[in-house]
C-alpha cells in the first residue's frame, strides 16, 4: 500500500487510533517509506507538545454550593468530605512562600536549611542539614543543630525530617585517597577540598601524572560545601520515605529559612576539583605534557556568577586556560603547511618580577566561512523540564536561530531532542529552508526528566545517517546538564561519545543555566568527544560562540594536538604550567597516537603560559633525595645554547590517524614587561585574575587594581572587543570580595 | 433512580472529583461563560444521579462528555448565540484563555502554540482539544459530537496538519534573550 503523506490514516496511526488490521497495513507501508516515517514522527511530536500546552488549562470548577446540590441530588447522608491530604500535586499545594510562612509562623521548629537555588522560587529541593560540630573542618558558616523537625500545613503533617549522620568517610588507601566508582560519588562532609589540596601536595608530579589526573577526574567534591541532601531521609505521612536528592526534588518544596551570613550557594552544580600546578625542578622533572584545549566554558560561566547572580564564583568553576583561550588573539596565521602556526614569547612576568612568562602561542589558519566544507549537523536539545527557565530553552533557540541564518543549501540540520524519551523533532533538512527548522525549534517546550543518555543515541545515529565524507559532521548538544534520571550511567556515556568521535562524528557541548550546571561532565563528554564545551550565557554568547566563532566551533583542523616542553637547567632551574591542570599527560603519552587530546578549530587561537624561575633565582622547590643506584646526568652541548626551552608539538590532520611532529626552540632575550607584546600582557592579566579568584599560592604580588591597571592598557589585544568587558568582570569580582570582607 | 445508600453516593462523589475541572472547562469553552459552564456541569451531574452506575461501566467520560455538551448546546441556543457545530460550519472561537500561568515569564513557544491553536475553525479545535486535553479516544470523541469516527479523524488530521504548517512560518528573526 502506497501511503499518502496528507492521508488521516496515518494520523490515526500515529496517534495509535488504527484498529490492528489496519495497523498492521500501515506498519508494513511505512518500513519502506522513511517520508511517511519522519511524517509520524512529526505528528507524534506535535501531539506531545500539544498535549504538554494543553495541561496547563485548568477548568474553574464547580462551587461548593454546587456540589452540595448535587450530592444533595443522591439521597445519601454523605457529606462531602475533606480533601485527603496526601502529598498534594506540587503546583497548587507547594506555593514555597506560604509554606514558609506557614513553618516561621509554626515558630518552634529549629531549622537550618540549606538554601540550594537564590535565584529563583526553587523548583530545585530545599535541604536540611543535621549540623553536627564534626563538619568543622570546613572554613564554613556556623551552623545550627537540626533536632528532628516536623513541617505542618494547616492540620497536616506534611514532611518529618529526621536527620541522619552522615556517612564515615571513605577509607584511605595508600595514595590516599579512595577510588571513586563513577561521577555521582559524593564524598562525606570530613574529606573537604582542603584536605585533598594537602594530601595530594606531597605526590611528586613529575612521577605520577597518571595518578593525578586520575584524582583530579576522580575527586569530586562539589565545591558547595557538599551537598547535605544526600545525608537526609525525609519521611512522608504515608510512611514512606525519600532518600536521595533527585526524589527530594520531586516531593518536597519545603520553604527557606536562610540562617547563615556566608554561603557558596551554587545549587546542585558540580565541578571538578582542581588541583593547581605546582613549580617543578627542571633537574627533576625536565618535561612538561599536556593537551590543548579550547574549551571557553569556565570564563562564561565566571562571567555569569559575577554579573547576572553577583558572587564570586566557585574556586572549581575557575580554568585559567578556558579564561585565557576565551579571547581572540592577534597571532599570525601558519605561513607554511602545518594547520596552525607557532609562536614563543619570553617576558618578565608581572605578579612576580624575578620570575619570567613564557608565552606558547598557536594559532589554527582561518577558513573563509564561505569555504567550509557541507555541514552535517545534529542539535541535540534537552527539553526537560529543568530548561524551562528563560535563560535555557529560549537561549538555546534564540542562539541556534542565530546559527541557522548564516547555513546553506549545502548543510544539513537535524533536531533531536531529550527529555523522558528522546525524539526526532526534525528531520534532515537542508540548511536553506530556515522557516522549517526555526519552525521546528520553536516548537520545542520543555517538560519531564532527563534521560540524556537515549537522547544522544539518537542524535549520533542521525548523523551517521546523513555522514558527509570529507565535510563537516558534528552532533552540538544543548543542556543544562541536569542529567539526574539516574539510570544514564555516566561512564557508559563517556565511552559512547568518545567511540563516536572515531567515527568521524564530533560533539559540541553547549552549557546553559545556572544552580544545575554539571560543568565536570559536560567537559568530559566534550573532551573525549573530540569537540568543545562553551558556557553560553547569554545571547551575545550565543552569537559569539556559534556566529562569530562558528568556523573553530564547526570546523576542526587539526586533531589530538599535544605538547611537550623541555627545559634547559642550564638556563631556567624551575618552571609552573599555569592552568591545564586537567589535560596534563603522562610523558610517554606524547608519542602514542592512540592517546586522545584536545583539538583546534579554523581560526582559533590557543595560548599556554610557563611561569619560569631563571637559574639565577631562588628557587624553593622541594628537593628530591639523590639516588642510590644512579648519578645524575649531565648536561649536553645543546644545554650551551642558551635557548630556554624546545616545545615539542604533534598534531593530526581531522581524519587522520598518524601524527605529525612540529619542534620549536626558544631563546630569552631578557624583555622586560613594559616591552612584552600586548597579547602576552592580556593573556597574563587574564591568568592572573583566574588565580586571584582562586586565592591561589601562586598568584604573586598580583590585586584586582593592579589587574585592572595592566589589562586596562591593552583591553584591545582582544580582536573580538570583549577585553572591556574583561576589566569590568575584574572590577566586579574587587567589589563583590570587598563586600565579603566586610561582613 | 436515585440512589439512596451511600456506595451509590459514593461513585458521584467520585465521578465529581475526577470530572469537574475537565469538565468546566470543556463546558467553559463551549459557553464562554464561567457561571453557565457551571450552571452546565452541575446539571450533567444531576442527571447522572439518575443512571445505573453499572450501565455506565466504561462509559462514564463518554457519558458525561456527551451530555455535557448537549447541554451547552441547549443553553447556546436559547441565549441564541451559537449554532451547532457541524463539520460544515466554520466559526471562530472565542479566545476566553483562562490560562493560569499567564505570567511574564511564559514560553514565547507555548503563548504560540496555543495562540495557533485558536486561530483553526472551532470544531477542529473542539475535537483536537478533546484528544490531547480530555484524553478521549476517536471512538469516544465521535460519540461525544455525533460525528462518525471518519470525520473526527479527519478534523484531527487537518487541524494538526495545519497547527504544523503555521508553527513553522518564520514570526521573525530577532534573537530574544
Amino acid at each position: 500500500m502506497k501511503l499518502e503523506l496528507d492521508d488521516p490514516k496515518l494520523t490515526a496511526y500515529a496517534l495509535g487510533e488504527l484498529p490492528e488490521a489496519e495497523r498492521a497495513e500501515v506498519e508494513a507501508a511505512l518500513k519502506n517509506d522513511p517520508a511517511a516515517r519522519a511524517q509520524v514522527d512529526e505528528i507524534r511530536a506535535m501531539a506531545d507538545s500539544l498535549t504538554h500546552e494543553l495541561a496547563a488549562e485548568a477548568g474553574p470548577g464547580l462551587t461548593s454550593a454546587g456540589k452540595a446540590a448535587i450530592m444533595g441530588a443522591t439521597g445519601s447522608a454523605l457529606p462531602l468530605p475533606a480533601r485527603t491530604v496526601a502529598l498534594p500535586p506540587r503546583k497548587t499545594f507547594w506555593s514555597p512562600v506560604a509554606l514558609a510562612a506557614s513553618v516561621l509562623l509554626m515558630g518552634s521548629i529549629g531549622l537550618a536549611v540549606w538554601q540550594v537555588n537564590k535565584q529563583k522560587q526553587p523548583e530545585r529541593p530545599i535541604v536540611v542539614s543535621d549540623l553536627s560540630e564534626k563538619i568543622g573542618d570546613f572554613p564554613g558558616p556556623e551552623l545550627k543543630k537540626v533536632e528532628e523537625a516536623t513541617i505542618s500545613y494547616g492540620n497536616a503533617t506534611v514532611a518529618t525530617i529526621v536527620p541522619q549522620t552522615p556517612p564515615p568517610p571513605p577509607p584511605s588507601t595508600s595514595a590516599g585517597i579512595a577510588p571513586a566508582p563513577g561521577w555521582l560519588r559524593r564524598e562525606s562532609l570530613a574529606a573537604s577540598p582542603r584536605a585533598y589540596q594537602e594530601k595530594i601536595k606531597g605526590v611528586t608530579a613529575g612521577r605520577d601524572l597518571t595518578r593525578l589526573r586520575r584524582l583530579s577526574e576522580q575527586a569530586r567534591v562539589q565545591s558547595s560545601q557538599a551537598n547535605l541532601a544526600d545525608h537526609f531521609e525525609v519521611i512522608n505521612p504515608d510512611g514512606t520515605s525519600k532518600l536521595s536528592k533527585e526524589t527530594l526534588g520531586e516531593t518536597a518544596n519545603l520553604g527557606l529559612i536562610e540562617d547563615f551570613e556566608e554561603t557558596e550557594e551554587i545549587g546542585a552544580e558540580e565541578y571538578n576539583q582542581i588541583v593547581e600546578n605546582a613549580f617543578k625542578r627542571v633537574m627533576q622533572d625536565p618535561l612538561s605534557t599536556f593537551s590543548i584545549d579550547v574549551d571557553t566554558a569556565s570564563y562564561s560561566n565566571i562571567r555569569r556568577f559575577l554579573k547576572q547572580q553577583n558572587q564570586l564564583p566557585p574556586k572549581d568553576a575557575i580554568r585559567l586556560e578556558e579564561m585565557v583561550n576565551y579571547f581572540s588573539y592577534n597571532y599570525p596565521n601558519p605561513t607554511n603547511d602545518d594547520p596552525f602556526s607557532v609562536n614563543l614569547e619570553i617576558a618578565q612576568c608581572p605578579w612576580n618580577p624575578e620570575h619570567r612568562l613564557a608565552r606558547v602561542g598557536l594559532k589554527g589558519k582561518d577558513v573563509d566561512i564561505s569555504q567550509r566544507p557541507k555541514s552535517n549537523l545534529v542539535f541535540l536539545i534537552d527539553v526537560s523540564g529543568s530548561m524551562n527557565d528563560s535563560n535555557k530553552l529560549p537561549l538555546v533557540t534564540a542562539g541556534l536561530k542565530l546559527m541557522v541564518d548564516k547555513l546553506t543549501a549545502d548543510d544539513m540540520v537535524s533536531i533531536t531532542v531529550y527529555a523522558g524519551a528522546a525524539g526526532l523533532v526534525l528531520p534532515p533538512t537542508p540548511g536553506d529552508q530556515k522557516a522549517k527548522i526555526i519552525g521546528a525549534l520553536d516548537q520545542l517546550s520543555a517538560g519531564g526528566s532527563t534521560n540524556g543518555g537515549q537522547g544522544i543515541q539518537l542524535a549520533y545515529k542521525v548523523a551517521a545517517d546523513n555522514f558527509i565524507k570529507g565535510g563537516i559532521n558534528r552532533v552540538m548538544l544543548c543542556t543544562d546538564g541536569d542529567w539526574n534520571v539516574g539510570v544514564t550511567n555516566n561512564g557508559d556515556l563517556v565511552r559512547l561519545v568518545q567511540e563516536k568521535a572515531k567515527t568521524g562524528v564530533f560533539l559540541t557541548v553547549l552549557g546553559y543555566g545556572m544552580g544545575n550546571v554539571k560543568d565536570a561532565m559536560m567537559e568530559q563528554i566534550a573532551d573525549k568527544g573530540n569537540g568543545a564545551y562553551a558556557f553560553i550565557d547569554d545571547i551575545k554568547e550565543a552569537n559569539r560562540v556559534l556566529v562569530e566563532q562558528m568556523s573553530g566551533t564547526l570546523q576542526t583542523i587539526a586533531k589530538d594536538v599535544k605538547l611537550q616542553l623541555e627545559f634547559n637547567p642550564a638556563v631556567v632551574s624551575g618552571y609552573r604550567l599555569v592552568g591545564y591542570e586537567n589535560r596534563v599527560m603522562a610523558h610517554e603519552d606524547f608519542n602514542n597516537d592512540k592517546k586522545d587530546a584536545g583539538d583546534i578549530g579554523a581560526g582559533h587561537t590557543v595560548t599556554a603560559l610557563y611561569e619560569l624561575i631563571p637559574v639565577d633565582k631562588k628557587n624553593d622547590v622541594p628537593l628530591v633525595d639523590p639516588l642510590k643506584y644512579q648519578v645524575p646526568s649531565s648536561t649536553t652541548a645543546a644545554a650551551d645554547s642558551g635557548e630556554v626551552m624546545t616545545v615539542k608539538l604533534r598534531y593530526k590532520q581531522p581524519d587522520g590517524d598518524k601524527s605529525k611532529l612540529i619542534e620549536v626552540a626558544a631563546k630569552d632575550s631578557g624583555t622586560k614587561y613594559g616591552k612584552a607584546s600586548k597579547e602576552f600582557k592580556f593573556a597574563a592579566a587574564v591568568a592572573s585574575f583566574g588565580m586571584l579568584l582562586r586565592g591561589s599560592e601562586y598568584r604573586g604580588n598580583a590585586t584586582f587594581d593592579s589587574i585592572i591597571e595592566l589589562a586596562a592598557e591593552v583591553k584591545d589585544a582582544d580582536k573580538s572587543g570583549r577585553g572591556a568587558e574583561f576589566v569590568e568582570l575584574v572590577q566586579k569580582a574587587k567589589e563583590l570580595t570587598a563586600a565579603k570582607k566586610k561582613k | 433512580m436515585t440512589s439512596n445508600d451511600s456506595a451509590g453516593g459514593a461513585w458521584i462523589h467520585a465521578a465529581v472529583d475526577q470530572y469537574e475541572q475537565a469538565l468546566t472547562l470543556y463546558a467553559l469553552r463551549l459557553t464562554g461563560d464561567v457561571e453557565r459552564a457551571r450552571d452546565v456541569v452541575q446539571e450533567t451531574f444531576l442527571r447522572l444521579c439518575k443512571e445505573n452506575p453499572a450501565e455506565l461501566d466504561g462509559h462514564l467520560a463518554e457519558w458525561l462528555y456527551r451530555v455535557c455538551r448537549t447541554r451547552a448546546l441547549d443553553v447556546q441556543r436559547k441565549e441564541k448565540r451559537m449554532a451547532p457545530l457541524t463539520e460544515a460550519h466554520e466559526r471562530t472561537r472565542i479566545s476566553t484563555d483562562t490560562d493560569p500561568h499567564d505570567n511574564a515569564e511564559q514560553q514565547e513557544s507555548s503563548q504560540r502554540m496555543l495562540k495557533t491553536l485558536s486561530s483553526l475553525p472551532g470544531n477542529q479545535q473542539e475535537v483536537i482539544r478533546l484528544k490531547f486535553q480530555h484524553g478521549l479516544s476517536y471512538r469516544e470523541i465521535a460519540k461525544v459530537t455525533q460525528l462518525s469516527v471518519t470525520n473526527v479523524g479527519f478534523l484531527i488530521h487537518t487541524g494538526l496538519k495545519t497547527l504544523r504548517q503555521r508553527m513553522s512560518e518564520p514570526q521573525g528573526l530577532s534573537a530574544r534573550a
